[in-house]
């Protein structure tokens, strides 16, 4: 399978300086509904918003000196970001309905996905030894709370 | 005699079986983990420390402890073999451990690395053992202001880790706002939970750690770990250094502990600080620093000593202040806090037997960890050879299944994959987000202290001034911050200047 791979020929330091900027404008706003209070009795809303503003004065400063720098390209792996994440929302959602075993070898199977060398078989027997293996030590070892089959 | 008597309690408290087991099996699965390419010792912990909600607080941070140092020593073999290193402090092991192991000195190099390791332990514990009581007694003496001061100390030390000081503060900043999560401890107020009734006690430590230092460095790791070069054999014989080795690795050690300790005390530097010191310190003084980075001896032997002595002393104010010597103990300090046992400088004279025990059973574990590795070399070795594609999905599920037993929530799960994508995204924008996780550990502790101290001064900002601790704390606090402004504007002109030679030429 081919993995997508997203290549971003940008400065890094400016999408992080505005990366920054962004994250904390966002903590600014949201944080503006809570109390403010003053330097006696401070508001739960004080040290939020003096953080943001931290927040996106450090990120100014950083997008502004990244201006000296030359630019770099950045290799993002989109591939294998969405096949972990989606192993895992799939773990998630299948453990509670489907049980430890089901929900481990569909997350295997999928996770597997993100490794360019693996052939079927050889992702259906992991998926297998690790179900198995999970659900011993966790359901029959250390008696977790959870069920480990369908039902 | 106070130290004999306290190592007496300590060796009570200590040698009991289930002490004794869970110190085994700290050190077991800690080497283990740590061993599996691509995984450090921070992944080990908050991989283990779920677990540990299974069992006493003591036994809890006994086998902590132990799977630390485990796991820092068994990253150094990857690291050595593989030149994988899992942590800032084992890409120092890397330098010129890898070059010995391609020189076919594999062998000496783990044998250095194990008694250099064992070496720097206890030269950290007796630090550990006479300084922590003062420590603790001065401790009693702070009050809200000296708090806040001490942590503001450590995390502007905690800067000084990146690469870039202005990027390592902007990840503390960002480690303090995501501990604003959850509820206001003074006003009650809900803060940042997006609608989500699960976030009203707070992101979980154990979510961010594992979607931080698991799910972000599998995405990153996958299709880049390459083990099949490893083919050497070893002998038992084949390990043992000549005595030219003995002669060079020995000064370094002690070197290297003494600068570990050093660095290992103060709040917010840890072992990754202190190993490239003990590395520059041995090749700046080394008669011939041209052999540095082909294999070294020395350069094995310093660092990891280093790294070993700090990996104790760290427990320093740990234990007696409840600051985090460094990311690790960020993590240890939460555990404890989860636990119920809140250290400070009352640790000591409440709970002797918890403090003394903890000491007693490091001891036992470094002892374990070389009785572990010198026998048993080849068994972890082979373990160096699984293959990255049968691991992650494995580490995926325990990493799953971990988060999930917390708090018996599909939730967090969720919150992992978020932070594993966000933290993936800032390893690429080349931030190091172990500063975050410092940040957000100390976040609380912060808020209470500064909000104590305001409360108590009617919200006068002079108070941090007015008291001699705290004055003094704040004067240590701004002459690092001026280094490290002065440092990376002389590196800034340095870079800009080569740039325009290169320009001219």
């Amino acid at each position: 399978m081919v993995m997508r791979k997203l290549t971003l020929k940008v400065n890094h330091e400016l999408f992080g300086g505005l990366l920054l900027i962004g994250i904390g404008a966002y903590a600014y706003y949201h944080g503006q509904q809570y109390a403010f209070g003053s330097l006696a009795r401070m508001g739960p809303g004080f040290l939020p918003q003096v953080l943001s503003m931290m927040l996106c004065t450090m990120g100014g400063i950083l997008a502004i000196t990244s201006q000296l720098k030359p630019s770099s390209a950045i290799d993002l792996q989109l591939g294998q970001v969405l096949v972990v994440a989606a192993s895992m929302v799939l773990f998630a959602m299948l453990l509670r309905p489907a049980g430890l075993f089901t929900a481990a070898f569909v997350s295997v199977v999928v996770s597997s996905w993100a490794d360019r060398q693996i052939t079927w078989p050889g992702r259906i027997v992991l998926a297998l030894v690790v179900a198995g293996l999970a659900s011993l030590i966790f359901i029959v070892g250390l008696g977790m709370n959870m069920p480990l089959w369908w039902g | 005699m106070d130290v004999i008597a306290n190592l007496g309690i300590g060796l009570q408290a200590a040698l009991t079986p289930t002490m004794l087991w869970y110190c085994f099996v700290g050190v077991l699965l800690g080497t283990f983990i740590g061993v599996l390419p691509g995984i450090g010792p921070l992944a080990a912990i908050s991989l283990l420390l779920p677990i540990t909600y299974y069992i006493g607080p003591q036994e809890a941070i006994v086998m902590l402890a132990g799977v630390y140092y485990g796991a820092q020593y068994g990253g150094s073999t990857a690291a050595i073999l593989l030149r994988l290193p899992g942590t800032a402090s084992s890409a120092v092991a890397c330098i010129d451990g890898n070059p010995m192991a391609r020189n076919g000195r594999a062998g000496v190099a783990l044998f250095i690395t194990t008694i250099a390791s064992f070496a720097g332990a206890i030269t950290g514990l007796i630090i550990l053992i006479f300084f922590s009581p003062y420590i603790a007694k001065l401790g009693l003496k702070f009050g809200s202001a000296e708090y806040f001061a001490l942590m503001l100390l450590g995390l502007v030390a905690a800067c000084t880790f990146s690469d870039s000081p202005l990027k390592g503060g902007a990840m503390v900043v960002l480690g303090l706002l995501l501990s604003m999560i959850g509820t206001d401890v003074n006003t009650g107020v809900i803060r940042y939970t997006f609608g989500f009734f699960e976030l009203s006690s707070g992101l979980s430590l154990v979510a961010l750690a594992m979607g931080i230092f698991g799910v972000a460095d599998i995405i990153r790791n996958i299709n880049t770990i390459d083990t099949s070069g490893l083919s050497q054999r070893f002998t038992l014989r084949s390990m043992l250094p000549s005595r030219e080795d003995w002669r060079l690795s020995l000064p370094s050690m002690a070197r290297g502990s003494a600068i570990g300790s050093f660095f290992g005390t103060l709040p917010g530097t840890g072992a990754s600080i202190s190993s490239f010191m003990a590395y520059a310190t041995e090749k700046k003084i080394a008669k011939d620093p041209q052999r540095f980075g082909k294999g070294a001896i020395e350069g094995v032997a310093a660092p990891e000593a280093a790294n070993n002595a700090s990996a104790q002393t760290a427990f320093v104010p740990t234990l007696t202040l409840g600051i985090p010597g460094d990311i690790t103990m960020a993590l240890i300090l939460g555990a404890l806090i989860i636990h119920g046992i809140t250290p400070g400088p009352q640790l000591i004279t409440s709970q002797p037997e918890l403090f003394w025990g903890l000491i007693v059973s490091f001891i036992i574990g470094n002892i374990l960890l070389v009785l572990f590795n010198i026998p048993m070399i080849g068994i972890w070795i082979s373990l160096l050879k699984i293959p990255y594609r049968l691991l992650y999905p494995t580490i995926l599920i325990f990493i799953s299944v971990g988060v999930f037993s917390v708090s018996n929530s599909t939730f967090d799960i969720y919150t992992v994959v978020g932070i594993g994508v966000l933290g993936y995204l800032l390893n690429m924008l080349r931030f190091d987000p172990a500063p975050l996780l410092l940040g957000f550990i100390l976040g609380p502790l912060m808020e209470e202290h500064f909000r104590r101290a305001m409360l108590l001064s009617r919200g006068n900002l002079e108070t941090f001034i007015d008291r001699p601790i705290s004055l003094s704390i704040l004067v240590v606090t701004a002459i690092a911050v001026c280094f490290i402004i002065a440092s990376s504007v002389r590196r800034r002109l340095r870079a800009l200047n080569t740039a325009k030679e290169s320009h001219v030429s």
